[in-house]
């Protein structure tokens, strides 16, 4: 185990930017999930710690140690993929075995290693198959214990759960903490998937075009997003981000020509400033003598929860309410509030968070 | 391949009401099937049988004495062994020097289009005219390959050594299979998956090493294509390569299956042995074909 650092690491392909100049710690034992879009340069930076790609700049530590000049096999690393990358010719065993061997362990140690893992991912079954007589699922675990047999100070996944359906990738993410919890090893994880973000994180970071948007825990994240970029990322269906204006006094929002919206506390600094107001879909909540209307267009029924897609003002929005049967209908307006201590406000121009 | 589908099933949308549009869309192949294999072929087969006399007024049927004759006569013996040397040495030489080529092309930094470009130039030559291009290099005297032997102490003269002429010949197939092996095992590397070859670079697995646990059999099924069609390359298609570096010569030395049957036909005018030699010849390239058939479909499920 260890920890990872990065000092202003960077990428260029040619003359464009992969990565702009990115720096953050992840504490011996952390388990980081690198989240965004793809294209935002979170799988260059993986690939740069484990010694793919080169980095154009600054610096990479494990352990303490400068590891930008040292191949991948001397970073004491292991990662997952995203197809797994077995190797098709060999059996499973070989598959678990075949890093061992290039390092020259010991027989006794490395049947003691794969068995350990073949204990702890139950691949006991699958020791003799070759890669192309595995499912899906199989493939996955045994990409995992190729990686945990080497018992590596850093353990590296890319997307590694695309591949699976939904069912199995629910199964195996839970597995994947579980793993976690029992190793304790410091880990770097990089999915598109919010959910997989938000589940697996001790600490998460967003990253959006080359840079990173905001570090922190999930919860965090989601209740203080730094950006409209994050606070749409995050969240399904994401958060309702809404044109908006501070009034002359600084005290209330304006939403085209609804009833001002009180702010929890005077921003006077912000006084008549353009800005987009974030509302969580759970933070709009439908009551008789609510302050704004909202016509429904469309109800989807989730089973214990309700979406209502309407509009407020001239504003498309989403609210999300927890109830089984509808007692509205599609084209019906209602009247809903908003709990201001729920409320985001983000720069109309840069998308940066004001306040609170 | 993989989709064809089982022989009578149609593929909806390929019906023809006419019955004779399918045979006049196939009529020029099978033309030329006809013309060029079956004519020729069923000539070879009857002519096996029979004997005529020297100056083509009459046959009589001989049954399999032809075969006797050939199977039994140390001259065939003699070929067929030197075919087998020349196939194996040729196809060894030229898969691993292909392979090791194209691993050293793929493994560099710049340059390797113009590698590539290169070392496919061969390939785009015709057997006799790259064969025209080895008379010139090695012609004693005047040749540069020559002058280079001569300096290094070699008594250069194939015309007259049997060794040296097998040599000029192994050479120059050699390098004209080199450039389509290259070609076939440098297109091969590009579409392994990348992330086989960084799991193998994570596991530590670095140059002859990666190069041999990982690489070679990832490419198996290339070697397997190339084996048989060096193979057969070798064994049928060289005649033009030694009837200009060599023709056979000297005494017999470089005489392959496929030009001692040209001899026996073309000089020797003993169409019974000719015929004899090309059914046989059949028979060894529709042996190679059937077992690439048997090796692939085992291999295709992986």
């Amino acid at each position: 185990m260890a920890t990872l650092e990065l000092y202003q690491v960077c990428k260029h392909f040619g003359a464009s930017t992969a990565l702009t100049p990115t720096s953050l710690q992840v504490a011996d034992g952390e388990f980081v999930v690198l989240v965004g879009p793809s294209g935002c340069g979170k799988s260059t930076l993986l690939r740069m710690i484990a010694g793919l790609e080169s980095p154009s700049g600054g610096e990479i530590r494990i352990g303490g140690h400068g590891v930008n000049a040292q191949e991948p096999s001397a970073r004491d690393i292991a990662m997952v993929f995203q197809n797994y990358a077995l190797y098709p010719h060999m059996s499973v065993r070989e598959n678990l075995s075949y890093a061992l061997k290039l390092r020259k362990l010991e027989r006794a140690e490395i049947t003691r290693r794969v068995d350990w893992a073949v204990d702890l991912l139950g691949l006991q079954p699958l020791l003799a198959r070759k890669p192309a007589e595995l499912s899906g699922g199989q493939r996955q675990r045994v990409a995992m214990g190729r990686a945990i047999v080497r018992e590596p100070q850093l353990f590296l996944f890319d997307e590694p759960l695309s591949n699976l359906d939904a069912r199995l990738r629910n199964h195996m993410r839970v597995e994947i903490k579980q793993l976690h919890r029992r190793l304790g090893t410091t880990t770097v994880y990089v999915t598109h998937d919010q959910v997989e973000a938000m589940t697996l994180a001790q600490r998460m970071v967003v990253m959006n075009h080359g840079r990173i948007e905001q570090v922190g825990t999930p919860e965090e994240v989601y209740a203080q997003p730094a950006s409209t970029f994050v606070a749409g990322f995050l969240g399904a269906p994401p958060m309702n981000l809404l044109a908006a204006h501070i009034s002359t006094d600084g005290t209330h929002v304006l939403v085209d020509d609804l009833a001002p919206l009180p702010l929890p506390a005077p921003q006077p600094a912000l006084a008549g400033r353009a800005v987009t107001l974030g509302l969580r879909p759970e933070a709009l909540l439908p009551a008789v003598d609510g302050r704004w209307p909202l016509t429904l267009n469309l109800l989807e029924a989730l089973g214990g929860e309700l979406l209502l897609h309407g509009s407020l003002g001239r504003q498309a929005c989403v609210l999300r309410v927890a109830t089984t049967a509808s007692p509205w209908r599609e084209g019906d307006t209602l009247r809903v509030d908003v709990a201001s201590t729920a409320l985001h406000l983000f720069d109309a121009a840069s998308g940066q968070r004001l306040a609170p | 391949m993989g989709g064809s589908r089982a022989a009578g099933e149609r593929l909806p949308g390929t019906w023809f009401r006419g019955r004779w549009l399918p045979w006049l869309l196939l009529a020029p192949q099978l033309l030329v099937i006809a013309v060029f294999f079956l004519w020729p072929t069923l000539r070879a087969l009857r002519d096996a049988f029979y004997q005529g006399d020297a100056f083509g007024l009459s046959e009589e049927f001989v049954g399999l004495r032809h075969f006797a004759h050939t199977l039994g006569s140390a001259e065939y013996g003699h070929a067929l062994l030197l075919t087998l040397a020349y196939a194996l040495l040729t196809s060894a030489l030229s898969l691993a020097g292909g392979f090791a080529l194209a691993v050293a092309v793929e493994g560099l930094r710049s340059g390797r289009t113009l590698f590539r470009t290169l070392f496919l130039w061969p390939y785009a030559l015709a057997p006799a005219i790259s064969a025209a291009l080895w008379v010139f290099l090695f012609r004693p005297q005047v040749g540069l390959g020559a002058g280079l032997l001569e300096h290094a102490g070699v008594h250069w003269n194939p015309a007259l050594q049997a060794g040296q002429a097998q040599a000029l010949v192994l050479a120059t197939t050699v390098w004209q299979l080199l450039a389509y092996n290259f070609l076939f095992y440098g297109a091969a590397l590009q579409s392994l998956p990348p992330s086989l070859l960084e799991a193998a670079a994570l596991d530590g697995a670095r140059g002859w090493r990666r190069v041999r646990d990982v690489i070679w059999p990832l490419l198996a099924p290339t070697t397997l294509f190339l084996v048989v069609t060096d193979l057969s390359f070798v064994l049928f298609d060289t005649f033009g390569l030694i009837d200009v570096l060599t023709q056979g010569g000297p005494d017999h030395a470089t005489e392959t299956l496929v030009y001692k049957l040209y001899e026996d036909a073309f000089r020797n005018f003993d169409q019974g042995a000719a015929a004899v030699q090309s059914l046989l010849l059949m028979l060894l390239v529709t042996g190679l074909g059937v077992l690439q058939l048997r090796l692939q479909r085992r291999r295709v499920p992986a």
